[in-house]
């Protein structure tokens, strides 16, 4: 194939590229460009496999969006970018009456300067086949298009006749078409146009030959607002073929052998006519099909194999199948008449996108949602997933893609190019993520800063702008206005110490999580155990005020787990000092509830079971792998501790429950390592517990609920009454434990009622059949007369 | 200890300290909502448990203002129908 | 992204979707997205009201016409869900949460 007679054996006029070109074989030559090229989606955009659209021009290219980035010629300055301008100007006329009257003038020029590029590059085209050899200084237009050689196959394949163009121009063949063309397209389809002509335009203007003597007479017949439209869907045109370059370069050789002089008349026409189409693809109305928007069709539609359409006056050269419009039967182009109708319907409002700017529609979506961190964004899900375990959460790795894993049916709906598409996809959002990574990294969130502040940009986490005031100096010297600062006794204040808390949790946890290093000084003091803030009653750090809220107490184990044993230990000394400032705790108490019938509120009831659930269940934990002395010591801030009221406590569940724990540890401890406890150890756990027993002794009777009790002389019913009541007898079996004899005959003697009146409850469940009830109550019983080597039945207590 | 940590910088970290707790929503349409809160956005979008919803409304020819409620397990409501949110301990 | 998330985990279960014109359609959330546009399969709404949905078996929501989601509340881990809030919250206040 030779390209226009383009002469192989004539000198490179660039090296390596040109040499390809010595082939002739110009689908090698445009593959070697288009590396060079480096449009990484130009395969996407075209697709793969060029054959597939095959020697069909797309001279509508129905794309007409012509923004195309890629298509600026990086040789150009701006400078004589800018020249553009001039060209665009005559545009403005055309939606600007005014503009229009005055610009008539300036216009021509504009227009002149236009014919004459047309016919540069006409003359460019055909100078290769003549001179090669001088082509690099003769011909800079195409020298410089050769490294945009896209640009440059597509002047030669779609414009092989710039000055029948011109001409057909100047004829007003299609500027009738204008004023319902450009209106129709949104306006930022026609700035993405004219950015576009701007890029290609430019080197029409650049090259600024001689003017051929035969358009330039010719242009003043054009309507003013033409030209300009026209000389955008030109370089549009030139644009587009750039992209599809591969099937331009095949058939312009076909073309030479057809109709070598390009100067002929038949070539203009078409080429004015696959401008026009271009353009007027979109208003043609379905109605009455233009015979341009037709042909557009048939060009655009890529389907090479059809003949020229038979009401086209000007035979189509460029196709070699359309060079003989005449062998088409009547039937035949009714057939392609139809279709083409039909087709031109279809396509009216596509190629408004390109695939490229599809993709880029898409990178923008994707930027949105993309992410370097799926855990975090989709927390909820995948960590639900993970606990509930209905599914697989390997397919859920990224939310990009699962995004993708759906998007890939959409791109085109051609399996092979939805692949395509989605492996480029693919890279993009690792791209994606990488430059959202590093610009946050840079900015901290993504931003654009100005004098009063940042203003955020949006993403689909934050879709409004913000703005977002500097804060001068550091952060540690925040001033704060101070009606920002809660009141330490508000309930506000109380719920943002919790909140602080869950945030170095939720840190923490996140850390754990990476294996990474953990501090816990930050969690530590947004426990704030160290300040303190007054209540109406006593003053005591904000957490012991706080663990009675239930988010307190749910994140009570969380936030234990990252403390270091230091901490941890503080932390219950703090909490054992205090037991009687907890809410929950002391709201436990019956004693609170004298006027009610001693029945617990039943938001109080469901706190202290969250409480055991939570709160108790670490502090047993830790106190059962605690030492004597670390035992001995919580015993001691309960008992001698000067917030304590230890009656009180007792007739709390939760006080009675953490006493029984710890007297039991002690006891264990003693019993199973007493070689390694001291004397004085031993001696000081006396001393305590003669404090503890000397607080309770005479009122030992007072631990039982009087819903719970059954000494006849105390007992009151309630809801509560069947309730489980084992806790008091596991704290009075500690008791007697660790008491000596005396205190065991002490505490007997006290509770000698409660004792015969549980038989007595138990006989009574057993005459009525509740053996399992009667059984219970017994069992419980015995727990703690069993210390002491007692047993009883539904009657009487013997020994064991 | 610096006071810092307990403001609050922005408004919807109000919303935050009532996450686990009651909350009252006053909604467009005559509609308020008091439940417990477990999921905020930035759009105000919520998820409120054990919600009851009272919807006020007015008959026609009668000035009295009346409402019935509706009660949910769990409710998600769509931040654009938000007008205020409080804690229910103020209201 | 928290309720997009949210809505994920409650894909192929049933919900109970109020509109802000008060017709109230049940079905089962086959798929959301991040505006939280849904679509409802096996539908079925307060047909007396609004008879012209008798006949419609699927539909798609725009997450704009939503007023209230009624979901079942075994379906939801509200621990979770409320840890989830807070990470939002501070990813959304610029609070790093993680080593990354």
């Amino acid at each position: 194939m030779s390209f226009f007679g383009f002469d192989p054996s004539g000198p490179p006029s660039s090296g390596e590229k040109d040499q390809k070109l010595d082939t002739l074989d110009f689908e090698e030559t445009y593959e070697g460009l288009g590396e060079q090229d480096e449009d990484a989606f130009n395969d996407e955009t075209f697709g793969a496999d060029v054959k597939e659209i095959g020697s069909n021009f797309d001279f509508t290219g129905g794309l007409k969006p012509a923004s195309k980035p890629q298509t600026v010629n990086p040789n150009l300055s701006y400078a004589k970018a800018a020249q553009v301008d001039q060209v665009i100007a005559p545009m403005a006329s055309l939606w600007n009456e005014e503009a229009k009257t005055a610009d008539s003038a300036s216009s021509q020029p504009a227009s002149e300067q236009r014919v004459l590029s047309l016919e540069e590059i006409e003359a460019k085209l055909r100078q290769p086949q003549q001179q090669v050899p001088q082509m690099p200084q003769m011909n800079p237009y195409m020298y410089q298009q050769q490294q945009q050689l896209l640009v440059a196959a597509m002047a030669s394949g779609q414009f092989p006749n710039p000055a029948a163009a011109a001409q057909a121009l100047a004829q007003g063949y299609f500027p009738p078409f204008q004023p319902g063309v450009m209106p129709f397209m949104p306006f930022q389809a026609q700035q993405m146009m004219q950015q576009g002509a701007l890029g290609q335009g430019q080197q029409p203007q650049q090259v600024q030959p001689p003017p051929a003597g035969l358009q330039v007479p010719q242009v003043p017949q054009v309507p003013q607002s033409a030209p300009a439209p026209v000389q955008q869907q030109q370089q549009q045109q030139q644009q587009q073929p750039a992209l599809q370059a591969p099937q331009a370069l095949q058939s312009p050789p076909v073309l030479n052998a057809a109709s070598p002089p390009p100067h002929s008349s038949q070539p203009v026409p078409q080429a004015v006519e696959q401008k026009v189409p271009a353009s007027a693809s979109a208003p043609s109305s379905s109605a009455t099909p233009a015979p341009q928007s037709v042909q557009q069709v048939g060009s655009s539609d890529a389907t090479g194999n059809f003949p020229p359409l038979g009401y086209d006056e000007k035979p189509r050269k460029q196709r070699p199948q359309r060079q003989n419009p005449e062998n088409l039967t009547q039937e035949e182009r009714e057939k392609l008449w139809r279709r083409q109708n039909k087709v031109s319907a279809i396509i009216r409002c596509s190629g408004f996108m390109n695939p490229r700017d599809k993709d880029f529609v898409t990178r923008v979506q994707l930027s949105q949602i993309v992410t370097d961190d799926p855990y975090n964004e989709d927390f909820y899900c995948q960590v639900y997933r993970v606990l509930n375990s209905s599914v697989g959460e390997d397919d859920m790795s990224s939310i990009a893609q699962k995004y993708l894993d759906q998007s890939g049916h959409r791109l085109g709906g051609r399996e092979k190019r939805a692949d395509v598409a989605l492996q480029r996809m693919q890279q993009q959002v690792s791209k994606a993520v990488t430059v959202a990574k590093e610009r946050g990294e840079r900015t901290g969130v993504l931003a654009k800063e100005g004098a009063l502040g940042k203003v955020s940009v949006g993403s689909g986490k934050q879709p409004r702008k913000q703005l977002v005031i500097n804060t001068t100096g550091s952060s540690d010297e925040v001033v704060v206005p101070k009606e920002n600062v809660y009141s330490k006794s508000s309930r506000a204040f109380q719920l943002s110490v919790i909140e602080d808390i869950y945030s170095q949790v939720l840190k923490l946890e996140s850390l754990e999580r990476e294996n990474q290093e953990r501090d816990s000084k930050d969690l530590w003091n947004a426990l704030r155990l160290n300040d303190t803030i007054e209540t109406s009653s006593t003053v005591v750090s904000p957490f012991i005020s706080v663990l009675s809220i239930d988010k307190a107490m749910k994140v009570f184990n969380r936030l234990f787990h990252f403390l270091n044993p230091e901490q941890k230990i503080k932390l219950m000394e703090a909490i054992f000092a205090n037991l009687h400032n907890i809410d929950v705790v002391m709201k436990g108490s019956y004693a609170n509830y004298v006027n009610e019938n001693y029945e617990i509120p039943k938001t109080e009831k469901s706190k202290i079971e969250l409480f055991q659930m939570t709160v108790m269940k670490t502090l047993v934990l830790f106190v059962s792998e605690s030492d004597f002395q670390q035992v001995l010591r919580f015993v001691a801030l309960i008992v001698k501790g000067g917030n304590n009221n230890v009656l009180f406590l007792s007739t709390t569940k939760i006080g009675l429950s953490l006493i029984t724990i710890l007297v039991s540890r002690l006891e264990l401890i003693k019993q199973e390592f007493s070689a390694g406890l001291s004397p004085q150890d031993l001696a000081q756990w006396q001393t305590i517990y003669d404090h503890l027993f000397q607080a309770l002794e005479g009122r030992l009777a007072t631990i039982f609920p009087p819903y719970l009790s059954n000494d006849d002389a105390r007992k009151v019913r309630n809801s509560e009454s069947k309730s489980d009541d084992s806790y008091i007898w596991q704290f009075l079996a500690s008791l007697s434990l660790a008491g000596l004899l005396s205190h065991q005959r002490i505490i007997v003697d006290e509770i000698r009622n409660e004792i015969f009146g549980s038989m007595g409850v138990s006989k009574a469940l057993k005459e009525s059949g509740d053996l399992q009830g009667a059984e219970k109550h017994l069992s419980n019983l015995n727990l703690f007369l069993n210390v002491m080597g007692l047993k009883a039945s539904e009657s009487d207590i013997t020994e064991l | 200890m610096s006071e810092s940590n307990s403001t609050s910088s922005e408004p919807l970290d109000l919303i935050r300290l009532c996450l686990d707790e009651q909350v009252f929503v006053k909604l467009r349409g005559s509609r308020e909502m008091v439940g417990k809160l477990h999921a905020y956005d930035m759009h105000c979008n919520m998820v409120l448990s054990d919600a009851t919803e009272t919807i006020f409304y007015t008959e026609q020819d009668s000035p009295e203002i009346k409402s019935r409620t509706k009660k949910s397990d769990m409710v998600f409501i769509r931040g654009d129908s938000v007008i205020l949110v409080s804690d229910a301990a103020n209201v | 992204m928290l309720f997009f998330s949210f809505f994920k985990t409650l894909v192929d279960q049933e919900i109970t979707v109020e509109l802000k014109n008060d017709v109230e359609i049940k079905g089962t959330l086959k798929s959301i997205d991040q505006y939280l546009n849904l679509k409802l399969d096996n539908i079925s709404a307060n047909t007396t009201k609004y008879p012209h949905l008798i006949a419609v078996r699927n539909l798609f929501i725009r997450g704009s016409n939503i007023r209230y989601i009624h979901i079942n509340p075994s379906l939801v881990d509200t621990n979770l869900l409320q840890d989830a809030s807070r990470r939002e919250a501070m990813a959304s206040a610029g609070d790093k949460i993680g080593g990354k």
